[in-house]
């Protein structure tokens, strides 16, 4: 089946996560519906407009009920549809379980969302199936939800495996077995191929993951560039990548953005937005020990048209106050004066704060200004992250600190780096 | 068995290792105080179902003249009884 040299990686995820551990929550306090087996569906407040589902039961999927899709469009599919609201800290101390439980079967072991991990099992060759419904009982037992548990000799054949129905249970796709499980699939089903490249590959009249696997690699690249020869790799089963410790090796910019739950009109308006979501991001970016030389803001419109601008900052820095300046000037150059529904910050060219640049004129007024940012982060981190806010914020109806989700900033929702 | 599902105020004493024995609770039921002492524990296991934490305490007690069994449970994050 395998050859010797060769790895066994584990691929765990969580059956519709979210749904799953909300149920499990419900039912742990006397609840006497478990939510998995009604139509349900995990989702934002309509009335704040983070309407859209998050997660969605078995029996609401019968009905068409699709992730990402608006609540009121969900309704219109099952009338007697249940919405949950999400608790983003009960996922992540699910998240933190799941993680403890599987370290205790191999010490190589990647956390590549917060409903999925990657593990290393070579060690379990000679009984990787019972090792791996063992493993997948004791999270049921244990912790209450159900998993999948893709097994194959790298990390993406492992995750192909794991997203193969049914559900609740443990699939292998090794490379023999590809022609059988992998190749009659949709190319959309394969890793990386989004909507935007299937589109393409239906023009070149690739449909299935084995078309594509066949087809000419020279076309593809000339076609759809490196991205080509990835996707062309992906479809024959080969990827080398490691399991990583963390998946924050590469973090390239902290960002925060939000959805206003009224259109923004007015530049003041605006810019206290922007000023709450600086305050959170460089809250995270000074606890990463990171200073940052770019600032990059997003505006989304009342009419879902997306633009971006960055600025480059004069210094590398994480003082609040400077990088709202910059923040204040990528928005008033690109701001072209309609009605903006979401807001969005990023900051990047990140650097460890072990060695900065100081100008030469305000040293005394810039080190008076890490005091202040750092005493009110502690004050934050001690007494809640509203204990101190900027004036400006009472009573004007904007969120003192906006974006993130709970304590689970720390998780990237999506990756596409395996 | 009836879910009650409820938040409760309870006696119990720790002992040295820090184990919990619930002695009795106080239970409020349409506008009535009941107290009910508890008779036998019968088992006490540790749920951690997501990763969060609670003992679970399997009891019987005679309550009005028929031996019941219930179950307790200590919210260990919370700190808060439930019946």
């Amino acid at each position: 089946m395998n050859n010797n040299d060769e790895r066994l990686i584990f691929h765990i995820d969580v059956n519709s996560a979210y749904l799953s551990w909300t149920a499990v929550k419900l039912l742990q306090y006397g609840g006497e519906l478990d939510i998995r087996e009604v139509p349900s569906v995990i989702g934002g407040s309509e009335e704040n407009r983070h309407g859209i589902i998050l997660a969605a039961s078995m029996p609401a999927k019968k009905f068409g009920i699709k992730t990402g899709e608006p609540i009121y469009a969900a309704r219109l599919k099952c009338k007697n549809l249940i919405v949950y609201p999400p608790d983003y800290n009960w996922y992540v101390k699910s998240s933190d379980a799941l993680f403890e439980l599987l370290s205790e079967y191999s010490p190589k072991i990647q956390r590549y969302s917060i409903d999925e991990c990657f593990m290393d099992c070579t060690h379990f060759k000679e009984d990787y199936m019972r090792m791996a419904m063992r493993i997948k009982m004791r999270v049921s037992q244990e912790l209450g939800f159900n998993t999948n548990i893709g097994i194959s000799t790298n990390k993406l054949l492992a995750k192909m495996a794991s997203d193969f129905k049914p559900k609740n249970t443990v699939h292998t796709l090794f490379k023999d077995e590809m022609p059988l499980k992998m190749w009659d699939l949709p190319v959309g089903d394969l890793f990386m191929v989004g909507r935007a490249s299937e589109a393409k590959l239906h023009k070149l009249n690739v449909h299935t993951i084995g078309e594509l696997a066949q087809y000419d690699i020279n076309l593809l690249i000339s076609k759809l560039h490196s991205h080509g020869k990835l996707i062309y790799e992906y479809a024959n089963g080969i990827d080398n990548s490691e399991i990583r410790k963390s998946n924050y090796l590469e973090v390239k910019g902290i960002g925060n953005s939000t959805t206003v739950s009224y259109d923004i009109e007015t530049m003041e308006e605006a810019l206290k937005v922007l000023l709450s979501l600086t305050e959170s991001s460089t809250m995270r970016l000074r606890e990463s020990n990171s200073l940052c030389g770019f600032v990059a803001i997003s505006i989304k419109n009342n009419e879902f048209f997306h633009y971006s601008h960055q600025k480059p900052l004069s210094n590398h820095t994480d003082s609040t106050d400077k990088i709202f300046e910059g923040v204040k000037d990528a928005f008033k150059e690109s701001w072209r004066g309609e009605k903006i529904r979401q807001l969005g910050i990023r900051v990047t060219k990140l650097s460890s704060n072990e060695y900065f640049q100081e100008s030469l004129f305000d040293y005394e007024r810039s080190e008076k200004q890490r005091k202040l940012d750092k005493t009110i982060d502690d004050l934050r981190n001690k007494y809640g992250k509203e204990s101190v806010i900027r004036s400006t914020f009472l009573h004007s109806g904007v969120e003192p600190l906006n974006g993130g989700t709970g304590s689970d900033e720390y998780y990237p929702m999506m990756s596409s780096i395996l | 068995m009836k879910v009650v599902s409820k938040e409760i105020e309870m006696i119990a004493y720790f002992k040295k290792g820090g184990k919990i024995n619930p002695i009795k609770f106080r239970i409020e039921e349409e506008g009535k105080c009941q107290v009910i002492k508890i008779g036998k524990i019968i088992s006490t296991d540790l749920e951690k179902l997501c990763g969060n934490r609670m003992w679970v305490f399997t009891c019987s007690a005679v309550i009005g003249d028929v031996e019941k069994m219930f179950e307790l449970k200590y919210d260990v994050e919370r700190c808060l009884n439930r019946l």
